[in-house]
């Protein structure tokens, strides 16, 4: 077990520098560009159109891979801006700059579906399926457009030339790719990975999900626009069948998910397969049926690969995932328990732990009340937390005591009664904002974001500065899981104590565990109990939502008993717990013998 | 006017059919099947070549499109829903594997068919009624679809096995712990769903003409009338109809592009009304 002391960060564990990945994508730019004009002019179509889609996978992989967003609307976005270029080129004036106001119009359109989807509380299929109508929508009003040329689109009246369009397609993925990689390695790009694995748990955690949202969907919108806009150019043309064409925007969300949705490498992996062997098909026959069988091949190429994926674990990530499979380290061992328990452990960890007077009320519960349909799961009710203070939660099953967390942390909202927080009320915050005003939270079902590391996921949530990763780092080390990168194949009590890593780091104020030590054994009851002592001796109040009286009692300053959606008492442990009706709601008035044992803890 | 809706009304119900087949995958089964008009096409195509090519008599082909479209939905089963199933993904797989699939089957009608608009020689025999007249295809089409939707609600409502598939949906755990043969009940009720499709594509070819790629379409009158219905029996019905009449009604007057703009339109409006007035979307079991 680590020690409480902090030790100094080795420069292994921490963050690998970006620096070489940027290198590598200057170097390889710069070698297209030298290299280009060396390759046989008869490849250059097919390589030129594998590159209009490898564009639009990456360019679709910031919504659909990173944020998980089934967007069906990115046709719309990549029509906007051919035929804009078309038109304006068309009236002999320079299409650049109308082009680049194109995408910023794609990308205020695409914030605008953020804004009703999140409206109409659309996700998952529904979302699709909105984004899908809106798709209809538009290309009902381009083939209804006279201007638009309906069905048979508009034809450039100016020469292009295939040159031009292939140094504009290689600096366009290259963009593409760095804008992939920029995103990954930020800050944001961790926010939107959380988003895709768990919304709620990511609104706890401090990420306000409607803004990122916007900003990802308008990202991808604005790329997305420029691709449309390159891709009529090298055409000669803008036409529903090509700039709304459903076909490629499918081969495209194909090739991310068969690459790998949310990776650095998966769009090209996918797209090299998806096209791959149609590429090969028209560079030796131009046969339109050889070129369809081709395509045809490549789906059942693909959806072999989808099926062999499935059967493995962690297939998440496509092509990546098998590859990375390939080439990773062993995991190392799970984190050393705390010592060995003595029964006397429990008792010296109580008396060791600084004695501390709980300060000011910090988080006032009063009056709340919350039905779901007709039942009543919250009545009437009302909880202060004071600074430093360590607060156990109990209750049977059903009583309220998870609805109360939501409650405190703005998950769900109560239908009557207030919540203020250090003289604020804060009843109608959203979650995030409570999280910045110092509310964190575990939830009941372990809800770490697997696509993050397990850095990563304690990292998420905060501010960014420099003290953030010492603070991170520090809990990492001191629970003794700062070896460990993956988090989706972690072991549990690693994915707990992350979880929980994760909350303190937010919980300036107050800390909310949701049965935590549920399914672990007593020595890592003691790891995660000791954390929570330390940092409510920070200042925190903690609130303790535990069936295992017995290992929670004895560092707890008060406990709290709910039934029935009602508090029932509040109080010191050794009263509460001999409280006739706490005992009756909580064991049953026959459970005399367990009644005595868990009395019994407490007065340890 | 009254014309309009009187074959408005037979198209109305071949889509309560095909939505009525989207539903059942995705009310019971919880699964997405976004290659249900490419089904509903393959069941057209079915007809089409048993007819054209063998010489069967098309009602007889309609039941040949049915079996057909019910074997091609356990392989887009096996394909799509499978996968994802097994790796504990949601919706977000499915969706884009049986997209994929529409669009691979787009191809596959392309290559075998040829890309122009196919149709059936038509019989030509009319009913008439009271003014109103009526190919005896349309009116086929519509009593076998009514038929058919009653007989499947009746039978999922109202008979024990029927119960059963439907509680193995809703409590697929318990209904697992209990000896329920869970993986064939959903393999079953998918190639169901496939089954109402190829009947409904089946009835279609008899009056309408096919392309290779008008799968889009018809997944779009299935998820437009499966969501605004709230994947609810009688909601679909009702949407399915009026789908069906409105779709007839305007497109002689405004044309087919701008009838489609307004049903969209609508269906947004009916998204919107739902969340104002109901707060949840779709009651996601049917």
């Amino acid at each position: 077990m680590a020690t409480a002391t902090t030790t100094p960060a080795p420069a292994a564990a921490r963050r690998p520098r970006a620096l070489p990945g940027w290198i590598v994508l200057a170097a390889v730019t710069v070698a297209l560009y030298a290299f280009w004009g060396a390759l046989p002019a008869e490849h250059v179509p097919t390589l030129i159109t594998g590159m209009v889609l490898l564009f639009l996978a990456y360019s679709w992989n910031i919504v659909g891979g990173i944020l998980g967003e089934l967007s069906l609307v990115t046709m719309v976005f990549w029509a906007m801006g051919a035929y804009t270029l078309v038109l304006v080129m068309n009236s002999e004036r320079s299409a650049w700059l109308p082009l680049v106001v194109a995408a910023i119009a794609a990308a205020a359109f695409a914030w605008l579906i953020v804004v009703l989807a999140r409206l109409l509380g659309l996700d998952g299929l529904y979302l699709a399926v909105f984004t899908l109508i809106v798709y209809e929508i538009a290309r009902s009003l381009v083939i209804a457009s006279e201007p638009l040329g309906r069905n048979e689109g508009v034809i450039l009246t100016e020469f292009t030339s295939l040159e031009t369009s292939a140094y504009l397609l290689i600096g366009l993925v290259m963009i593409g790719i760095a804008a992939n990689y920029g995103i990954l390695r930020s800050r944001i790009g961790r926010r939107w990975l959380a988003i895709k694995d768990d919304p709620t748990a990511a609104e706890a955690t401090g990420v306000f999900t409607g803004r990122e949202k916007a900003r990802a969907y308008a990202i991808s919108a604005f790329l997305t626009a420029l691709g449309g806009g390159v891709q009529a150019y090298y055409l000669g043309y803008a036409q529903p069948g090509t700039a709304l064409s459903v076909e490629l925007l499918i081969a495209a969300v194909l090739a991310v998910y068969v690459g790998g949705p949310g990776t650095i490498a998966g769009p090209l992996l996918g797209t090299t397969l998806v096209y791959g062997l149609s590429a090969l098909a028209t560079s030796v026959s131009t046969d339109i049926n050889i070129t369809l069988y081709a395509q045809l091949l490549q789906y059942a190429l693909a959806f072999a690969i989808i099926w062999l994926l499935s059967t493995r674990r962690a297939s998440r990530l496509g092509l990546v995932s098998w590859l990375g499979a390939l080439v990773r380290r062993r995991p190392p061992p799970p984190p050393e328990t705390a010592p060995p328990p003595a029964d006397a452990g429990v008792v010296e960890a109580v008396e060791a732990a600084a004695p501390h007077e709980p300060g000011d009320v910090v988080l006032s519960v009063r009056g709340v009340d919350k039905a779901f349909g007709r039942v009543r799961v919250l009545r009437d009710v009302d909880l202060d937390l004071r600074a430093g203070e360590i607060v156990g939660l109990m209750g049977p099953n059903g009583a309220g005591k998870t609805t109360l967390c939501n409650v405190v942390t703005g998950v769900i909202a109560p239908d009557a009664g207030t919540v203020t927080l250090a003289g604020e009320d804060i009843t109608r915050l959203s979650t995030p904002r409570r999280f910045h005003r110092g509310i964190a939270r575990t939830f009941q079902s372990a809800r770490l974001f697997v696509s993050l590391t397990v850095y990563d996921n304690v990292a998420v949530g905060g501010a960014g500065g420099a003290g953030d990763h010492e603070r991170v780092h520090e809990l990492l080390t001191r629970y003794g899981i700062d070896g460990h990168t993956s988090s989706a194949d972690a072991p549990t009590f690693v994915r707990r104590l992350a979880e929980v890593a994760r909350a303190m780091v937010g919980a300036k104020r107050v800390l909310i565990l949701d049965e935590p030590l549920a399914g672990l054994t007593p020595q890592q009851h003691e790891v995660i109990l000791r954390g929570v002592r330390e940092v409510a001796a920070d200042g925190t109040a903690v609130l303790l939502v535990e069936h295992l009286i017995q290992a929670v009692a004895p560092v707890c300053d008060r406990l709290v008993v709910m039934a029935d959606g009602a508090v029932i008492a509040d109080g010191p442990p050794h009263t509460v717990l001999r409280d006739d009706r706490v005992v009756d709601a909580y064991l049953g008035s026959t459970a005399v013998a367990e009644d005595e044992e868990v009395v019994g803890a407490a007065d340890r | 006017m009254i014309q309009d809706i009187v074959s408005g009304t037979t198209v109305g119900a071949l889509y309560v059919l095909l939505a009525l087949g989207f539903t059942v995958s995705l009310g019971i089964g919880d699964m997405v099947n976004l290659a249900h008009g490419s089904v509903v096409v393959a069941g057209m195509y079915s007809v089409f070549a048993l007819n054209t090519e063998f010489g069967v008599s098309p009602y007889l082909a309609v039941v040949a499109a049915t079996l057909i479209c019910a074997v091609l939905s356990l392989v887009v089963y096996v394909l799509a829903i499978e996968p994802s199933r097994r790796s504990g993904a949601g919706h977000r797989e499915q969706v884009v594997y049986t997209l994929v699939i529409t669009s691979g089957l787009a191809i596959a009608f392309q290559l075998f068919f040829g890309g122009d608009l196919k149709g059936l020689a038509s019989g030509g025999d009319v009913v008439s009624l009271a003014g109103i007249t009526l190919s005896r295809a349309r009116l086929v089409a519509f009593l076998v679809a009514v038929v058919v939707c009653a007989v499947f609600v009746i039978w999922l409502r109202y008979t024990t096995s029927g119960q059963l598939v439907r509680m193995t949906g809703r409590y697929t755990e318990s209904a697992y712990a209990m000896g329920v043969p869970v993986r064939t009940v959903f393999v079953g009720v998918f190639c169901l769903g496939g089954a109402l499709a190829g009947l409904a594509g089946g009835l279609l070819m008899t009056i309408l003409p096919v392309s290779p790629t008008i799968g889009l379409d018809f997944l779009l009158i299935a998820l437009i009338v499966a969501i605004a219905g709230r994947l609810s029996f009688a909601g679909i019905a009702v949407v399915g109809l009026a789908y069906g009449i409105v779709q007839a009604v305007l497109s002689n007057r405004i044309g087919g592009s701008n009838t489609a703009l307004v049903v969209f339109v609508a269906f947004l409006a009916v998204l919107a009304a739902q969340k104002l007035f109901v707060g949840r979307l779709a009651a996601r079991r049917a």
